[in-house]
């Protein structure tokens, strides 16, 4: 298949009045059509800027650095025109909360703006009838009315929805998730996770989904990205990242979910500001390293069939 | 329906009643009086108020009723121009400057700045001296005054709404910036631009007044309320009449104006003429 996002050694630094701070500290990942790639965390480990980096959203600071190619366009060069015309064409968003929805607009006007963005046929009538097209296709009862509801009068599960349909209504190539779905109860998550695999597979679009529950991942990404401080530590198909983790930090993500005991890891981590050539996750490590050494881990360690770990202690 | 909220907490207030009074006299004045206002009659000058001159004549013999409900028309119509010219040019600089934010911003609210450093009414003033009296001077020169005031305000509740979610939302749908600020910034801003509005209307008539009585705005024989109180205070002790009532019309439309303003702020009222759909809990009004 052939590669639809390939983002190589992205990097953020940033000047803050205790010295720069590393935001991002290279970040390689390639996405090939049709597929979802997920990206999990902790919070401030830089998932959203990962997502307004992929956006092209942070502008042309001077702290990007590496390259971000989307069917072959650097999206950190592309200026804004070139930028907005691919935005909800080609790429669409999907944000996290519902507070996302203008609340002075009605649900159709959200859809009917995104697809008058990009048809050539801007007739009332052709617009209403897709954005119900679409609305149909997630499900909801009674899509009329729905189309005619302003947020407000929705449920938090419809406003999701909602937003889905504004994500999907152009069928982008490529979809970026920013923590969807979050405070949402599970029942109605794996219900909408569902709808998102099947609209994926029917129009064969691509996602990025960055989030902080490991349940999203499993139940939906074929590949998995866990991210710690800026930097990945383990990358590979979910099965594997989620069956045999290899890396500490992921070892101890997968024993802090709900169904294995909520055990935490003591500590927290170290932050942007943390300048070590060492493994940032070396002060929490449970796998030793006593001795203090700093491991250099600018490289990851393949542990067969594309999963890679960035850790040396990291048990095969 | 949230439309409907507004007027019905305004429809026990007086003051709303008074300001359609005065519109319908601005409408068309023979309606509520009879008398020309233009129509001089020396024999019947400086009469007290009678039955057929409700309140008096002036030096002239004309019948001050009729021109102060005349005087509707350009005090209500005049104060409204002014109001839609300086809300169009201030509000239009207050969106772009909040919304891009940068170097448009600087440059715009630092010209405000300097306008805002001179009183309204030199400014006013000096323009009226260089420009001349009439009624169309009167309205370019206090839209020119009276943008400043706007610009900042809008500019600052753009500053708010420009960071809410579903205004970033539209920019990720590559919506253009100019469909984002009239549909989605616009529309969050306007019940204050509403109260804005009306509290600005009795600032503008008081201005016309002013600078009629001052005898740069409107000139004889137009019937304005300014100019008629100017030719009053010369008669003050012999015809009190001549320069109480416009005087009196004066205050008490700036203060119904200000009421309007005042319980459209409120909450519950102005804030829901356009907002109620960002309010899940107060659909059906406070009161």
């Amino acid at each position: 298949m052939k590669n639809l996002l390939s983002v190589k050694e992205l990097k953020l630094v940033y000047d803050s009045p205790a010295g720069k701070a590393h935001a991002l500290r290279g970040v390689s990942f390639n996405v090939e059509e049709g597929e979802i790639f997920g990206i999990a965390g902790e919070s401030g480990a830089g998932k959203t800027t990962i997502c307004r980096l992929l956006m092209g959203f942070m502008g042309k600071n001077a702290g990007i650095s590496g390259q971000v190619y989307f069917n072959g366009d650097d999206i950190l060069k592309l200026n804004h025109k070139d930028l907005y015309r691919l935005y909800s064409r080609k790429i669409g968003f999907l944000p996290q909360s519902i507070a996302s929805l203008n609340p002075l607009l009605t649900i159709g006007t959200h859809i009917t703006e995104t697809l008058k963005k990009n048809l050539k046929v801007k007739t009332k009538k052709i617009l209403k009838q897709k954005a119900i097209y679409i609305l149909d296709a997630l499900e909801f009862s009674d899509s009329g009315q729905v189309y005619n509801s302003f947020p407000y009068q929705l449920s938090g599960g419809m406003n999701q929805r909602a937003l889905l349909a504004i994500a999907f209504c152009c069928f982008p190539n490529l979809v970026i998730a920013d923590e969807p779905f979050t405070g949402l109860d599970p029942d109605l998550r794996d219900h909408l996770l569902e709808t998102v695999r099947i609209l994926k597979y029917k129009k064969n679009i691509s996602m990025v989904i960055v989030t902080h529950d490991l349940k999203v991942i499993e139940k939906i990404c074929d590949k998995t990205a866990i991210i710690y401080n800026g930097s990945f530590v383990e990358t590979g198909e979910t099965k594997d990242v989620i069956k045999t983790p290899l890396h500490p930090y992921t070892r101890s993500l997968i024993k802090a979910m709900p169904e294995n005991g909520m055990i935490p890891t003591w500590g927290f981590a170290p932050g942007a500001l943390y300048n070590d050539a060492g493994c940032s996750f070396q002060p929490r490590c449970p796998m030793g390293s006593k001795e203090k050494k700093k491991h250099i881990v600018s490289f990851p360690v393949s542990a067969g069939n594309n999963h890679y770990v960035w850790c040396l202690n990291a048990k095969n | 329906m949230n439309k409907i909220i507004v007027f019905k907490s305004l429809i026990y207030k007086p003051y709303f009643y008074f300001l359609l009074f005065l519109v319908l006299a601005g409408i068309n004045p023979f309606l509520i009086s009879g008398n020309n206002p233009y129509t001089t009659n020396l024999s019947g000058r400086l009469e007290p108020p009678s039955a057929e001159y409700l309140f008096g004549t002036d030096n002239l013999g004309r019948c001050v009723f009729s021109r102060v409900m005349h005087g509707a028309r350009i005090s209500i119509g005049a104060g409204l121009s002014i109001l839609l010219l300086s809300l169009l040019f201030g509000g239009t600089l207050g969106i772009l400057s909040g919304y891009f934010g940068g170097w448009v911003d600087e440059f715009v609210m630092r010209i405000t700045d300097i306008f805002m450093t001179v009183p309204t009414i030199v400014i006013a003033l000096v323009l009226a001296g260089s420009l001349g009296p009439g009624t169309k001077n009167v309205i370019i020169i206090l839209s020119i005054t009276m943008w400043t005031g706007y610009a900042r305000m809008i500019r600052g509740l753009v500053l708010d709404i420009k960071n809410r979610h579903y205004v970033e939302t539209a920019k990720t749908i590559g919506l253009k910036n100019s469909y984002i600020m009239l549909r989605h910034i616009l529309p969050a801003i306007l019940p204050p631009i509403l109260v804005m509005a009306t509290l600005g209307m009795g600032r503008n008539i008081i201005m016309i007044s002013s600078l009629s009585f001052l005898g740069l705005g409107i000139i004889e024989p137009a019937p304005d309320w300014g100019a008629m109180l100017n030719q009053g205070t010369a008669y003050m002790r012999t015809a009190p009449h001549m320069a109480l009532f416009p005087g009196l019309f004066i205050s008490l439309t700036v203060l119904s104006f200000n009421m309007v303003g005042d319980e459209l702020g409120s909450p519950g009222n102005g804030s829901q003429f356009f907002m109620g759909a960002g309010n899940p809990g107060s659909q059906k009004g406070i009161r």
